[in-house]
């Protein structure tokens, strides 16, 4: 955290370069190129089954693009990365009434650090730190299976934020809770961006536009677009700043999917080998 | 029950039993609590049962070949281990359905059994105790034998107790984070299958999954830990096989069944108790 957040807003932090991905025969993402910067705050937003989990899971490396590459930290993606950035789940992915309390539940993030054995102050330290970050430390000690929705989905971050990471990865952090909690976890993203980047799949176009400094909007394809500049008097726009949206305007041609698969891969015009 | 104290120090096979007990409650807390928390009940049950075909194969070799070393306890160890790896890799590589595979295993495992010891002349009579344990049969080589099985499983937890509280609870996030969810599910599934060749010698094959999920399950009511789960549910392990063996000794009733009966009427006691208690304390 010695770097300036201004010198850090240049670097691009994840970077998706020609990505190609297919599930059997059926191709979900089709030439992505996109760039992510530090501590911005990005949503994956898209219709079900357009490929932004598709993009979060290249990103995380649990599936490797079918061509193009993704780099994470100007590195191809690989096991020594993972601690630098941190996970959330989505809420159901997890037994709610499992026994641990909310210190395990945080100290969890840390556990790949250790081959074997107990945790030591160091991992004790970034987990209290962690709470504190999501304003929980005075829950530390209470049963997990005790808390409301939203306080399990901010242990969560907590438990993301426990591995000290440069960039965390959310999926669908707000899809069981309500719209106050969701408001509060959205606050807490806002002010984590200032020293972290984020990256989250939203179903949730409405609160998203609020709090995010760019969205991308994938469906099977994505194209970079400059949105007109929106009118001052909308409350929602006053983050804008890089949008990459595709929504059916009158002003914006609409884009078919269907059509843009069709386009050759960009890679194999270049003539480059696929890794 | 004066009688029987009287009995606990004139018969050592009284007191293996008791001494048994304690070995068995260790696994039957510790891996219990995995079984619980893990939902794995029909993997434990599916090994119980794979165990009849290792017990009945070893007691087969062993009279009819003359192998002395070939003991059933052995061979339920090699069946056990067997089938907890079978398992592990049906789940994470294969692409049946895991539900076909436990049953397949289960039967599988039942079936080879009857069939060697209805092969094996003169041993009929073992089915029952393999069926439903005897307690009082336990010899200070079986003791033994449990102790040293009770130790890895006590080792393994203690080094892997953090890891396997993370792949249990959030299977997929530990998977992204580059932890080898597949080995330790496997060593998970390695130690389940250890504890249950060690309570096979207590209530049977056919009632381990009441030892593994009962005392847990009712120890779960009293703490949101894992480890605090693990340490109630060795002790009532403990009580529930004393008391089951005092208990059927007293009346003349089969052990195992007694220890059961008595692990299944607590926890119905207590669920009970629960309900009426929330019930009573409901506004509408």
């Amino acid at each position: 955290m010695s770097r300036s957040v201004k010198e850090k807003k240049t670097e691009i932090v994840l970077n998706y370069r020609d990505v190609c991905f297919a599930y059997d025969q059926r191709e979900v993402l089709h030439n992505i190129n996109l760039q992510i910067r530090s501590c911005d705050m990005v949503a994956i937003v898209g219709p079900n089954g357009g490929g932004k989990s598709t993009l979060l899971k290249l990103a995380l490396g649990i599936i490797r693009p079918l061509r193009g590459r993704v780099e994470l930290f100007k590195q191809p993606l690989s096991k020594q990365l993972i601690n630098r950035t941190g996970y959330v789940p989505q809420s159901m992915a997890y037994d709610a009434a499992f026994p641990v309390n909310v210190l395990d539940v945080v100290l969890m993030g840390r556990a790949e650090r250790h081959l074997w054995g107990r945790y030591d102050q160091a991992d004790r330290s970034a987990a209290y730190a962690a709470l504190e970050d999501v304003e929980l430390l005075h829950l530390a000690q209470r049963p997990f299976s005790q808390l409301s929705g939203g306080e399990k989905q901010r242990v969560m971050i907590a438990q993301a934020l426990s591995t000290q990471p440069e960039i965390i990865f959310l999926d669908e952090p707000t899809a069981n809770v309500d719209t106050a909690i969701e408001d509060k976890i959205f606050n807490l993203l806002a002010r984590l961006k200032e020293s972290v980047t984020i990256v989250l799949v939203s179903h949730n176009l409405n609160v998203v536009t609020r709090y995010a400094s760019q969205i991308v909007c994938v469906n099977h394809v994505l194209t970079q677009m400059e949105l007109p500049e929106l009118t001052q008097d909308s409350q929602h726009t006053r983050n804008y700043k890089n949008m990459l949206v595709l929504q059916h305007d009158p002003s914006c041609p609409v884009i078919d999917p269907a059509d843009m698969l069709h386009t050759p891969h960009r890679e194999a015009l270049r003539g480059e080998q696929r890794d | 029950m004066s009688a029987f104290f009287t009995d606990l120090c004139n018969f050592t096979f009284l007191q293996y039993a008791f001494i048994a007990a304690c070995f068995t409650s260790i696994c039957c807390g510790i891996i219990g609590s995995y079984t619980v928390v893990r939902k794995t009940t029909y993997v434990a049950g599916a090994i119980a049962h794979s165990v009849l075909g290792g017990m009945g194969a070893a007691k087969y070799f062993q009279v009819v070949y003359g192998i002395a070393w070939l003991s059933p306890l052995s061979g339920a160890v090699v069946a056990a281990m067997f089938a907890a790896l079978i398992i592990s890799l049906v789940t994470h590589y294969g692409k049946e359905r895991e539900d076909t595979v436990l049953s397949a295993i289960w039967a599988i495992g039942m079936a080879t059994g009857i069939s060697f010891i209805t092969a094996t002349p003169g041993y009929y009579e073992d089915l029952m105790s393999y069926l439903f344990g005897n307690i009082l049969m336990i010899s200070s080589a079986d003791i033994y034998y449990i102790a040293s099985l009770d130790l890895v499983i006590a080792l393994l937890v203690f080094m892997f107790y953090y890891k396997f509280l993370l792949v249990s609870f959030q299977p997929d996030t530990a998977r992204i984070r580059g932890i080898n969810t597949a080995f330790y599910n496997t060593l998970l599934n390695l130690l389940t299958a250890l504890s249950v060749v060690i309570l096979t010698q207590v209530v049977g094959l056919v009632m381990v999954i009441a030892m593994l999920t009962l005392p847990a399950a009712t120890a779960s009511r009293f703490s949101a830990r894992l480890w605090r789960i693990m340490l109630i549910a060795t002790l009532l392990c403990l009580l529930l096989t004393w008391g089951g063996i005092i208990v059927s000794y007293s009346l003349e009733l089969p052990t195992g069944a007694t220890i059961i009966e008595l692990a299944g009427g607590l926890y119905l006691l207590l669920i009970s108790a629960k309900f009426l208690y929330s019930r009573r304390t409901r506004v509408l």
